[in-house]
C-alpha cells in the first residue's frame, strides 16, 4: 500500500482520513464493547467477578478504607486498641441517640410536657448513664468498665519481663479511657469515604461526629446534611438489587428531623426507602433490618411531627410487621402514642360531615 | 521476499534471547500454585472465577510486554550496532525492512500469546458456564490487538528514545481505556463545542481495551457476533495500517 502511495503527502493524507473516519466510527465499536464488558467504573462494581485484578484491586480499597475507619476509633481511645467487637462506639451512641429521640419526641408532642418550662435550658454533659461525649452534649466521655486490651494485662500474659516492657513503653492503661475529642477521627473517616464511597459506616460516623463539633463550628449540621446528600447521591438503590444503605438514609432523615427540624423532607426521604426495604426485607442482613426498623421509627416520629398521626400509625403497623417476630419496643411505643393522640385529635375535632364539606 | 527474510531472522535472533522463557517460566509457576489452589477449593466457583481471570491477564499482559519491548528495540538496536547499513545497502526497501520487523515482533507475540494461554487453559480450571468460542474469540482478538500494538511501538521506536518508548507503549497500552473514560467525563464536565470535538477527537487514538474480551469471556457464555467479532480485527488492521503509512514516512528519509 505504501509503495502505491508514493509520495509522503499522499501518505499523510491517507492517514489523517483514516483518522478522521476512524473518530467518527469507532464510539459505534466502543459503545458496543462498553456494553458488554463491566467496566469497574460501573455502579454494580461490587458484584462484579469477571476481572481477577479488578477483584484485588477492589479488595485493596475496601481494606483500605476500613484501616482509616479502624483507626479513626483508634484515635478516639489515645492509641490504645482495643478488640473491635467489644468497642463500637458509634454503635453504641446511635442507640442511645435512637432512644433519647424516641422519648424526646414522644414528651415534646406530649400535651403534659408541652406545657413544662419550654425554656429551660439542657445541662451540658447530662446523660442518663453518666457518659458524656461530644457527639452529644460534653466534650469527653469515660468507660464505666475495664475493657481489653491489645497488650495484656499482667494476669493474661505469659510473657513476663517482656510483657511488663511492652507495657512500660507503650500506651497501656486499664479501669478506663478518655475519649478525645472526635474532631480528630475525622479525617481519618473522610479518607475512608474518598477511598470506599459505599462505606456506609465510614459516611455514618463522619456525619455523626461532624454534628457533634457544632458548638464550636456553627455550620456543622449543613456540612453534615449535604455531606449525607453526597453519601446517599453515591449510593443510590440499583434495579433489581436489595438496597444495601439504609443507615445513610437514617441519619439523614434524622439530620433533616430533628437538627433541621424539617420532618417533611426527612419523611420524603424515608418513604421510598420502606418501600425498597420492605420489598427487599428477606434479603438484607441484620445491620441493614436494624438501620430500616431505625427508619420506620424516624418516619413514624416526621409523620408525628407534620400532625399525621394516621400516617405515622400506618408506618408503625407496617415495622412491625415487617420485622416480627422480633420486637421493637419503640415503635410499638410511638404506635400506642400516635393511637393516643389520633383519639384526642379527634375528640377535639369532630371530622367534617358530608354536608359540612364545601362543594 | 526479503520481507519474510528479516522477518525469518529477527524471529530466530529473539527466540536466542531469554526474554520469552523467563515470561514461560513464570506464567508455569502462577498456573502451578493455581492448580494446587483449585485441588482444595475446586467446587468453589468464585475462586475458579478469579485463578483463572487472573492467569488469562498475566499471559495477555506478559504478550504485550514482550511484544512492545522486542518492537521498541529493534530498529534503534540496528542504528545503534550499525548493522542497518549492509541490510539496506542489500536490494532491501525500507518498507520491506520494517515489514518485516513487524511481522517478527507480532509473530514472537502470537506464540508468546498461544502458549501461555494454552498453559492457563491446561492447567486452571476454567468456571462454570465457560464458552470455548468466546474463548477463541477472545484469543483472535487479543492476537489483532497485539499487531496493532507492534505497529504502534515500531512506529514510536523511529521518534523516541528506547525506554521511553517502551514506558508510553505500555502505558497506553494497560491504561488508555481508564484515562480515556476520565477525560470523557471531564470534557462532558467542561461541555462546549470544543470539548465535544475534543471528545470525538480522541475516538481517533486506538483503544486496546476494546480488544481485550476477557472479561466478557468470564461474565458471560454468548459468544460475541461474528459481525462485531470481524468489525473489531477490522479495526486492529487500520491502526496496523495507520502506524506503517506514518513509520514508513518517518524512516523514508531519515538518515542512518
Amino acid at each position: 500500500m505504501a509503495v502505491r502511495l508514493s509520495k509522503p503527502s499522499q501518505r499523510w493524507a491517507v492517514v489523517i482520513a483514516a483518522l478522521a473516519m476512524l473518530a467518527g466510527v469507532s464510539p459505534l465499536l466502543v459503545g458496543r464493547i462498553a456494553e458488554l464488558i463491566p467496566f469497574p467504573l460501573t455502579p454494580d462494581r461490587e458484584r462484579d467477578e469477571s476481572s481477577g485484578v479488578v477483584r484485588i484491586f477492589r479488595g485493596l480499597q475496601m481494606s483500605l478504607a476500613d484501616i482509616c475507619y479502624a483507626k479513626s476509633t483508634h484515635y478516639q481511645h489515645r492509641g490504645i486498641l482495643y478488640q473491635i467487637l467489644d468497642e463500637d462506639i458509634l454503635g453504641e451512641e446511635i442507640n442511645k441517640e435512637q432512644n433519647q429521640l424516641t422519648e424526646g419526641a414522644d414528651k415534646a408532642t406530649s400535651p403534659t410536657s408541652a406545657a413544662a418550662k419550654p425554656d429551660e435550658p439542657a445541662k451540658p454533659g447530662a446523660s442518663p448513664n453518666g457518659h458524656t461525649h461530644e457527639g452529644q452534649t460534653a466534650e469527653e466521655h469515660k468507660h464505666a468498665g475495664p475493657r481489653i486490651t491489645e497488650i495484656p494485662t499482667r494476669a493474661r500474659d505469659f510473657r513476663g519481663i517482656i510483657g511488663e516492657v511492652e507495657r512500660k513503653v507503650k500506651p497501656f492503661e486499664l479501669g478506663h479511657v478518655e475519649h478525645t475529642q472526635p474532631i480528630e477521627a475525622l479525617p481519618w473517616l473522610r479518607l475512608a469515604t474518598w477511598i470506599n464511597p459505599g462505606h456506609e459506616k465510614a459516611w455514618v460516623a463522619t456525619a455523626f461526629w461532624l454534628k457533634g463539633t457544632s458548638r464550636r463550628n456553627p455550620r456543622a449540621t449543613s456540612q453534615a446534611i449535604a455531606l449525607l446528600e453526597q453519601a446517599v447521591a453515591l449510593n443510590r438503590p440499583r434495579p433489581d438489587q436489595p438496597y444495601e444503605k439504609q443507615g445513610l438514609v437514617y441519619m439523614l432523615g434524622n439530620l433533616y428531623l430533628i437538627e433541621s427540624n424539617n420532618p417533611a423532607k426527612a419523611l420524603a426521604l424515608l418513604e421510598p426507602v420502606l418501600k425498597q426495604g420492605e420489598k427487599d426485607f428477606a434479603q438484607l442482613g441484620e445491620v441493614q433490618r436494624d438501620w430500616l426498623t431505625f427508619n420506620f421509627r424516624n418516619a413514624a416520629l416526621a409523620c408525628r411531627k407534620l400532625n399525621q398521626h394516621e400516617e405515622a400509625i400506618e408506618i408503625c403497623r407496617r415495622g412491625i410487621a415487617l420485622i416480627f417476630p422480633v420486637e421493637d419496643k419503640p415503635l410499638k411505643q410511638i404506635l400506642r402514642r400516635e393511637q393516643q393522640l389520633l383519639k384526642k385529635a379527634r375528640e377535639t375535632k369532630p371530622p367534617i360531615s358530608p354536608k359540612d364539606k364545601p362543594a | 521476499m526479503p520481507a519474510w527474510l528479516v522477518a525469518r531472522i529477527t524471529f530466530l535472533e529473539t527466540l536466542r534471547k531469554k526474554d520469552y522463557y523467563v515470561l514461560l517460566i513464570l506464567l508455569g509457576i502462577y498456573a502451578l500454585i493455581a492448580t494446587m489452589l483449585l485441588q482444595e477449593k475446586a467446587q468453589n466457583d468464585a475462586i475458579r472465577r478469579l485463578l483463572f481471570s487472573l492467569g488469562l491477564t498475566f499471559s495477555f499482559g506478559a504478550a504485550a510486554i514482550l511484544v512492545v519491548v522486542l518492537a521498541a528495540r529493534q530498529v534503534p538496536k540496528e542504528i545503534e550496532q550499525g548493522t542497518i547499513l549492509p541490510l539496506l545497502a542489500r536490494p532491501l526497501s525500507r518498507e520491506q525492512f520494517l515489514t518485516g520487523k513487524f511481522l517478527a515482533c507480532w509473530l514472537v507475540g502470537l506464540i508468546a500469546l498461544l502458549s501461555f494461554v494454552v498453559l492457563i487453559r491446561l492447567m486452571v480450571r476454567p468456571p462454570l458456564g465457560f464458552s470455548e468460542i468466546l474463548f477463541a474469540q477472545t484469543i483472535i482478538l487479543k492476537a489483532a490487538g497485539l499487531g496493532a500494538l507492534a505497529a504502534m511501538t515500531l512506529m514510536l521506536s523511529l521518534v523516541l528514545p528506547e525506554a521511553l518508548n517502551i514506558t508510553l507503549s505500555l502505558g497506553y497500552y494497560f491504561l488508555w481505556g481508564i484515562v480515556f473514560n476520565i477525560l470523557q467525563s471531564a470534557l462532558a464536565f467542561v461541555g462546549g463545542m470544543g470539548g465535544r470535538v475534543v471528545g470525538r477527537g480522541l475516538y481517533a487514538l486506538p483503544h486496546f481495551e476494546m480488544l481485550n474480551i476477557s472479561r466478557i469471556c468470564l461474565a458471560q457464555g454468548e459468544p460475541l457476533a461474528w459481525w462485531l467479532t470481524l468489525s473489531l480485527i477490522v479495526y486492529a488492521a487500520v491502526y496496523v495500517v495507520i502506524a506503517f503509512l506514518v513509520a514508513f514516512n518517518l524512516f523514508e528519509k531519515r538518515w542512518v
